[in-house]
């Protein structure tokens, strides 16, 4: 199942929630901002390498780190040498390999975001509760609406106490997983690991763990 | 019932066609081959093709009414430049240029994500190419793998340098623990540099803090602080004219690559031992 973390503004947390709700899944995580990657690099062939034809997808799968995970390169030059439109079958292949793929899609609207919502089963949308961020958020529901990616949850990111969880689902018409902003996650994904790992009883390993269980009562309608 | 006509008009080396196809009743499936000896270039957005255009010509369903087809070519406009080739009346089809959700659809609805090529270092040859007309060669398919090779090893030989030091802020696994903070060349760091850079550096971190100073006072108190600071009017003007970035960013890039070059140089200081 190839599932979209996309959001629309940058800074979110997109890239902290695909990573740990890949945690949680044991799926594969794809970094599929192309221009401006995220989550941690990998030593071999990468996106980049895989969507230049350098490499096959299962060649850019690291498998050493404590999540399964297609890096993305780095460079400029890289990015700009890929072929965009070949992260859709690139998607679809890591799909028949993994039971879970989830995609950390870039901010914006363009075709990076679009593509993974093309593909994917469903669309996972994250949003802090700023006005800008939630617009944004609208919007790529809209996109993942006409690209048929069904919209599983709204992750509310970095919610203080007492998170206005019901008007955010009411606005998006998808119930929301609300994760606490907490020290612990960011540490943990500064240093590249998931929060389950490094704080298991923090209450942001448990918000992503309900998010996890959400997920699969989404795939298995 | 389909009336179809066509002309061509040759500008500077390229032939441009123009296809009419009027008074279509239905939705048909029209399929339009190019006569003239030469490729078909379709009209493109984002870099790819228009849905319906291939090597040949144009094949797609058009809606019922009137519609304009172009294209051009290189070859020279000698007799009919088009020909209607089929046209079929297919009412339950979906006229081409519906969004849908096919990868080629979504870069042109979207927009293509790469970066633009005046923002990737050193790869502005790689990407013009002398047939380069036609646009962007890197996502037109097997026509260009020349081109995408050539931007493929800038990529390559840049990779390697280039994710060494931009990384840091993604969250290196393990490697970073120890070290949450890069150094931030404050003074402490500065008395472990080399007795010729320390006044140097220092000098240049007193100038960015003035710096820093007068780009932050928002009352008339903090700037004139910051002005006196900063030794007078004249010493802002100074300051504001300075170099200070160009040099130490060509310092830095300087020191990274001599870092590069001592990495990929070890020392087999056993074995000369040893030989000696």
């Amino acid at each position: 199942m190839i599932l979209a973390v996309t959001g629309g503004k940058g800074g979110v947390g997109k890239s902290t929630v695909a990573y740990n709700l890949a945690a949680q899944l044991d799926g594969c995580v794809v970094d599929g901002d192309l221009a401006m990657a995220d989550l941690p690099a990998g030593h071999g062939p990468d996106l980049h390498d895989v969507l230049a034809g350098r490499a096959t997808p299962a060649e850019a799968v690291c498998e050493d780190g404590p999540v399964t995970m297609v890096p993305c390169g780095r460079t400029l030059a890289g990015a700009r040498a890929v072929d965009p439109t070949a992260l859709a079958d690139t998607l679809e292949t890591l799909d028949r390999r993994h039971r879970w793929v989830v995609v950390d899609s870039p901010a914006g609207l363009r075709a990076d975001v679009g593509l993974p919502l093309a593909v994917a089963d469903a669309a996972v949308l994250v949003t802090t509760d700023s006005t800008a961020a939630i617009a944004d958020a609208l919007r790529v529901r809209e996109l993942a609406r006409e690209l048929g990616a069904g919209l599983c949850r709204v992750v509310l990111n970095r919610v203080e106490d007492d998170p206005a969880t019901a008007a955010v689902a009411d606005r998006f018409g998808a119930p929301v997983v609300a994760v606490p902003d907490s020290d612990a996650l960011a540490t943990a994904q500064r240093h590249g690991r998931p929060v389950e790992r490094t704080a298991p009883d923090s209450a942001a390993a448990g918000a992503f763990e309900s998010l996890a269980a959400a997920v699969y009562s989404c795939s298995s309608v | 019932m389909v009336t179809f006509d066509c002309s061509a008009s040759h500008h500077d080396g390229v032939t441009l066609v123009t296809v009419c196809l009027r008074d279509l009743d239905v939705s048909t499936r029209v399929t339009v081959r190019n006569c003239l000896d030469g490729p078909v270039w379709p009209p493109r957005r984002e870099g790819l093709p228009e849905a319906g255009w291939s090597a040949t010509g144009f094949s797609g369903v058009l809606d019922a009414g009137s519609h304009a087809l172009g294209y051009a070519t290189p070859a020279r406009p000698e007799g009919p430049p088009a020909e209607l080739a089929d046209a079929v009346p297919v009412p339950e089809a979906d006229p081409v240029g519906d969004r849908s959700d096919r990868p080629a659809d979504v870069v042109r609805d979207l927009g293509d994500p790469s970066p633009p090529g005046d923002a990737v270092p050193g790869a502005g040859t790689a990407s013009t190419s002398s047939e380069d007309i036609s646009p962007p060669a890197k996502q037109a398919g097997q026509s260009s793998t020349a081109d995408t090779d050539v931007t493929a090893a800038t990529a390559d030989s840049e990779g390697l340098s280039d994710r060494d030091v931009s990384v840091g802020d993604a969250g290196e696994p393990a490697a970073r623990d120890g070290a949450p903070h890069e150094p931030d060349a404050g003074a402490d760091h500065i008395a472990s540099l080399p007795s010729e850079l320390g006044p140097w550096l220092a000098e240049m971190e007193r100038r960015a803090d003035t710096a820093e100073m007068l780009s932050a006072a928002e009352t008339v108190p903090e700037a004139t602080t910051a002005v006196r600071e900063a030794g007078g009017l004249d010493g802002v003007r100074a300051l504001a004219e300075a170099d200070d970035e160009r040099q130490l960013r060509l310092v830095a890039r300087r020191a990274r690559r001599l870092a590069d070059r001592r990495a990929e140089a070890s020392i087999p200081v056993e074995t000369l031992a040893t030989l000696a």
